[in-house]
């Protein structure tokens, strides 16, 4: 799994940005670089972020 | 013969390229995964031919789908590599390339997108891309053919590349060329941005949803009865039926031919749904009655592709197909089933597991009818005395199976429905060729696929019909289609022929003189009962003998049972 979300883009220390999410536990969209991808909320929640300060 | 392949992340417009490239006609949409299967085509290269194939888009060479693992196998037989490549998406494309690089295959990058990498603010310097790289990159924008010919004279420049690095660096090593070679621009969003963010923020996207479904049946349903009320009608009313009538008069009733060709006189008239000749019903069905609409459902379904609605639109159903057990992007096989089962079932490669593809392929084909079935019980229920709610009560019935089957599925067939882990294409404005050549490339499909197996289903009807075969079997089955569906003996003939082709099925119910229920209940079944014989070979393809005697047992099961509570209930 980890290596299908670094081929999207989403590797360990990639900068994101939520864009979307959906109601009851949907699925959630992120923008990464010029690619918005959209992941379960599942997967979603285990995708660590640090805020930038 | 020099094999080219054409490789690169999904929806990158690769099969574009490949369209540019040998002439082919092939289908592209703004959604990744519209190329499931490889495509093989011929073009010229320098006066000898070779081959391109058109490889199913991958984000690695480590094969995480089908679809990936097609394109890693196939690797092994290319010469040459045209790598793909979307401009406004360089670092994450040039993943892909660094890995192609260290295959040791010869590669050459397109960088496609280009203009609307421009468009975006994106600055690429080629130069020094290409030095990084160690391979020649060209520009190209592929719906225009912009920068095609480079790319074709340059593809004996292609090589290995120069690039080292080690595997654990990839990334950083991609970082480090795309900070070198790329300038962004900032700028505001585009309004074609901003329609993307509220389309897939649930409080504007639900309703943008419902009236982007009620804009497209309305306009599905302008152009289709447009077409027929304005142009296929008076063709056939005003030139056609006069021309048979004389052929009618010349080739004297009664005879084998005049039954052949014209079929049976109504009243001393040819009525085309009913008189079951080829060249009456046999024409008038594919062509008048079932093709302004599949016209108008390719032509509202290829804009939606093209713009890049159906990916959001998988997010946006997505927690309510999890809780049916089913992932949001099933809502794609059911799209495109509604035009044709045979390309919704196709389609059903985009889902990663079997479970998944196969619980889609068959709610598909029970529940979704094609638009030439759809077509033709449109015009069926218009002849009855509340179309309305003959209407209502066929598709409802259809819905209500589909949620009850996809839960009965959820908990029936051990296994999870993996979560939604998918790219979002940009909204694009669709290019007017592209859509045009989608549109007439399925319009023509349907003319020639469709049509001679309509003409061999009025065919067939009538050689049953003169051998008494239908007779029979209406006695046989009388138990179930009388007294279980409360349908007269004669519907088995269209249950016969629904085998070959569902249009033609359902016109044969309309000399059968039904109530409204008896329309409502044969609609239904001859929806649910059995694909038509080329879903049916695609999804044997697809799943293999034992999954689909399983398939076709349930959908006995469905069609005897759901049948019968109509009966029952209406």
């Amino acid at each position: 799994m980890m290596r299908r979300l670094a081929a999207m883009g989403l590797y360990r220390g990639a900068a994101i940005t939520k864009t979307s999410s959906q109601p009851f536990r949907g699925p959630v969209s992120v923008q990464v670089g010029n690619t918005e991808v959209a992941l379960g909320f599942g997967l979603a929640r285990r995708v660590m972020v640090e805020v930038p300060g | 013969m020099k094999r080219i392949l054409l490789m690169g992340n999904p929806n990158v417009g690769k099969s574009v390229v490949f369209s540019r490239l040998t002439g082919a006609n092939v289908i592209v949409s703004n959604y990744p995964g519209t190329t499931v299967e490889f495509t093989k085509g011929r073009m010229k290269l320098d006066s000898t031919r070779a081959e391109v194939i058109d490889v199913p888009g991958t984000y690695t060479l480590g094969p995480t789908t089908p679809a990936e693992q097609v394109a890693t196998d196939m690797m092994a037989e290319g010469d040459v590599i045209i790598n793909v490549v979307d401009a406004t998406n360089l670092e994450r494309n040039l993943n892909l390339t660094l890995q192609l690089l260290n295959s040791g295959k010869p590669v050459i990058v397109a960088l496609n997108m280009w203009d609307c990498a421009e468009h975006k603010g994106i600055q690429i310097d080629l130069a020094k891309l290409e030095k990084r790289l160690g391979v020649p990159v060209v520009p190209t924008v592929a719906p225009s053919g912009e920068g095609i010919s480079q790319l074709v004279a340059r593809l004996e420049e292609a090589t290995t590349g120069s690039i080292q690095f080690d595997e654990e660096q990839r990334w950083s090593v991609l970082g480090g060329i795309v900070e070198e070679v790329q300038t962004v621009t900032h700028r505001h969003h585009t309004f074609l941005e901003h329609l993307a963010d509220l389309s897939l923020k649930p409080e504007t996207g639900i309703p943008l949803a419902i009236i982007v479904a009620f804009l497209s049946f309305a306009v599905i349903r302008l152009v289709g009865e447009g077409l027929i009320g304005y142009v296929f009608d008076p063709f056939f009313d005003g030139v056609w039926a006069p021309l048979m009538m004389g052929l009618s008069g010349v080739l004297g009733s009664g005879g084998f031919w005049h039954t052949l060709l014209i079929g049976s006189l109504i009243g001393g008239k040819i009525e085309f749904f009913e008189s079951m000749g080829l060249l009456t019903t046999g024409l008038y069905v594919p062509l008048a009655a079932v093709l302004p609409y599949v016209f108008a459902f390719y032509l509202v379904l290829s804009i939606l592709e093209d713009v890049g609605y159906l990916p959001r639109l998988g997010v946006l159903v997505d927690t309510i197909f999890h809780r049916l057990g089913l992932h949001g992007l099933t809502i794609i096989p059911m799209a495109l089933g509604l035009g044709c089962n045979v390309p919704g079932a196709l389609s059903t490669r985009i889902l990663e597991t079997r479970r998944q593809r196969f619980i889609a392929a068959t709610l598909m084909a029970i529940c979704v009818p094609c638009m030439a079935q759809t077509a033709m019980i449109v015009g069926l229920m218009g002849q009855s005395d509340n179309p309305t709610l003959g209407l209502f009560a066929v598709f409802g019935t259809l819905a209500v199976l589909w949620v009850v089957l996809a839960l009965i599925f959820k908990h029936a067939l051990p296994g999870e429905s993996p979560e939604i882990f998918i790219e979002i294409p940009p909204y694009r404005v669709p290019y007017f060729r592209a859509v045009g050549q989608k549109v007439w490339l399925r319009t023509r499909q349907f003319i020639t696929e469709a049509v001679p197996f309509v003409l061999l289903g009025v065919f067939v009807v009538n050689i049953l019909y003169a051998l008494h075969i239908i007779q029979f079997l209406g006695q046989l089955f009388a138990p179930i289609i009388i007294r279980l569906w409360g349908l007269p003996a004669d519907a088995v003939a269209a249950l016969l022929i629904g085998f070959l082709r569902k249009d033609v099925a359902v016109g044969m119910l309309a000399p059968l003189g039904l109530s409204l229920k008896q329309l409502i209940i044969a609609c239904v079944m001859l929806a649910v009962y059995f694909p038509c014989v080329a879903t049916f070979v695609v999804l044997l393809r697809e799943f293999g003998a034992r999954d689909m005697a399983k398939a076709a047992a349930l959908m006995v099961v469905v069609a005897l049972g759901v049948g019968g509570l109509l009966n029952l209930i209406l």
